[in-house]
């Protein structure tokens, strides 16, 4: 059975997108548009690895990331956080105190080919 | 000729100065050796031919003031030795004194001075260059004491500091009544050392100035410190400067990132399609047109933005213009992105005509970037209790006749520090609607047209934008 990727991010262009890129590479696709939505679908059906967006409307990837390492049902799901700024990296690492790092932290734009090893590295084919 | 009654001492003849005696009439009776050496023998010949080649006594002559009152009299002349060289000596007569204790005859004195004099008008000269270099240099100058208190001051320094404030330099310089911290001047008394810093100071017609300060131990002969010199560059320009290309620099790299993310829309799109063509998914293909087509629209209207902001765009006027059709148009625009994003933009016409003078297109592009920016502001705001987001867009004209166009929401309002230079800095705001330059283009748009921007905005509640079009003068 495919492995499960929930993409959080606001922008459209970029569900589609990554969602097209999980697809082709094999995976089972699951989509929300911010982090409440992201919280909920997450705690419902926990995914194999989670990609979240960190400027989103509703609640941040900062405040979504910690509810989800938070709760018990979701807080073992590997999550690779995907930011436009580098400076931000160094933000989401100092705001996250005893709760365990990212597993991933990848700039936009993606490069295709090491975004997907990246996911690959974390939770296989 | 007069004999001579009383000559001088043979030991005089060796001194390092010109002697002569003299009668009454001015004629040399006896000279020294080194008055011979330089004005040859002269006995019996008048001093004045001798020293000046003259025909009569020289005004003011020592000698004959001596013959006089019998006092000892001094001055200064130019004469020539028979070599031609002018000197210039210090010239003392003395009287000598027959057995009647009269005035028989005058002993004349001269010593060559033409060193001293010419290391004296070096001096001076040396004095008035500084003189001149501690007016004329573009900075501030003073020098201060141990209390500092004002010792001197260049013009420049004087008439852009006001020095009835006090006699210290931080009442000048600054309306002070006590010393600042970190004085420069304490500094360079205690250590002997040059120091320097920035400051920015307030001149007499209220200019704030950015200065670097320099300060320099002005020493006496012994090196003992006596004073201290302090000079104030004037950099408020090249701060300015400074500043400019940082805004620059900030858009620039606000720029490449927006442009990068529309490039990751762009490529995404591609990808969609492919991946629909490879799989024959017609669904998948149409969805990744649309993003090449979004972005495609992005790109556009990116380069709309910065078209505007460039000096070389003119606006466009067109008499007969009604705000309230393109209001509309963008209200239009914009009801159905802004409702998926569930925020209520309402319309808020005025009812009475409103045409005029205006350039339609930039009104337009004002109108969608202070829109664009109301939606991404509702998105982005943080605030989870607050359900409902609406949008008002408002034309009306004012009481004085000018046309008010407004844009009120209520999002995330703009923190403090942001709203300080909204309109100077790339609005970092993350958004999909504005181009991140929106606000330029807002402003240049409404500096065309005559009118202002301004704003009110409260953080968690939300914000106002207000342009103002007064009535254009054709």
């Amino acid at each position: 059975m495919a492995k499960k990727i929930l993409i959080i991010d606001d922008e459209k262009d970029m569900r589609v997108y990554l969602g097209a890129l999980f697809k082709k590479a094999g995976y089972d696709v699951q989509t929300a548009e911010n982090g409440e939505e992201g919280l909920r679908a997450a705690a419902a059906a926990p995914p194999d690895l989670i990609t979240l967006d960190v400027l989103m409307p509703k609640k941040s990837g900062l405040r979504a990331y910690k509810d989800l390492r938070t709760n018990p049902v979701t807080r073992e799901i590997p999550i690779i956080i995907l930011t436009g700024l580098a400076q931000q990296q160094d933000f989401f690492g100092d705001e996250l105190g005893a709760l365990s790092r990212p597993d991933a932290i990848c700039e936009k734009p993606i490069v295709r080919e090491d975004f997907l090893d990246t996911v690959r590295g974390i939770i296989g084919d | 000729m007069t004999e001579p009654v009383q000559s001088y001492p043979r030991w005089m003849g060796v001194m390092p100065c010109y002697l002569s005696v003299q009668d009454r009439q001015l004629r040399i009776i006896e000279a020294n050796n080194l008055f011979v050496r330089d004005f040859g023998e002269h006995v019996g010949n008048f001093c004045y031919q001798v020293y000046k080649d003259n025909q009569a006594p020289c005004p003011d002559c020592p000698v004959l003031q001596t013959f006089q009152d019998g006092q000892v009299h001094s001055g200064e002349e130019k004469v020539t030795t028979r070599e031609g060289k002018v000197i210039e000596v210090v010239v003392t007569s003395t009287p000598l004194l027959d057995e009647n204790g009269r005035v028989s005859s005058v002993i004349e004195m001269s010593t060559n001075i033409s060193e001293v004099k010419s290391l004296r008008r070096k001096l001076s000269q040396t004095r008035r260059d500084y003189k001149r270099l501690f007016e004329s240099v573009p900075c501030y100058i003073c020098v201060l004491d141990r209390d500092l208190v004002i010792q001197e001051a260049n013009t420049l320094y004087k008439e852009h500091f006001d020095s009835s404030r006090g006699t210290h330099c931080y009442d000048v310089c600054k309306g002070r009544k006590n010393r600042c911290d970190d004085c420069l001047v304490e500094k360079t008394f205690a250590d002997g050392q040059s120091h320097s810093s920035e400051e920015r100071l307030t001149t007499r017609n209220g200019h704030t100035l950015n200065l670097v300060v320099h300060s320099m131990p002005v020493r006496d002969e012994e090196r003992n410190i006596t004073a201290v010199m302090e000079v104030f560059t004037d950099i408020t320009e090249v701060k300015r400067l400074q500043h400019q290309l940082t805004m620059m620099g900030r858009a620039v790299a606000g720029m490449a990132h927006r442009i990068k993310n529309i490039l990751m829309g762009l490529e995404g799109g591609i990808f969609v399609v492919n991946t629909g063509m490879e799989s024959d998914d017609r669904e998948a293909m149409d969805e990744g047109w649309e993003m090449v087509e979004r972005n495609v629209k992005r790109v556009s209207r990116l380069v709309k933005d910065l078209l505007y902001c460039s000096k070389e765009r003119k606006p466009s006027f067109e008499d007969d213009v009604c705000p309230r059709e393109i209001v509309r148009q963008v209200h239009e625009l914009y009801t159905e992105r802004a409702a998926e994003a569930g925020i209520d933009l309402r319309l808020d016409l005025d009812q009475q005509d409103l045409r005029g003078t205006f350039d339609p297109d930039g009104l337009y592009n004002l109108l969608v970037n202070l829109v664009g920016n109301a939606i991404d502001a509702c998105r982005f705001d943080p605030d989870e209790k607050k359900r409902s987001h609406t949008i008002q867009l408002r034309c009306r004209r004012q009481a004085d006749g000018a046309v008010a166009f407004e844009v009120e929401d209520n999002g995330a309002g703009i923190p403090d520090d942001v709203a300080a230079k909204v309109f100077e800095d790339f609005f970092s705001t993350k958004g999909t609607e504005g181009t991140g330059i929106g606000l330029l283009v807002v402003q240049k748009v409404a500096e065309e047209h005559g009118g202002k921007v301004t704003f009110d905005t409260k953080p968690g509640i939300g914000t106002r934008f207000t342009v103002t079009i007064p009535p254009r003068q054709v």
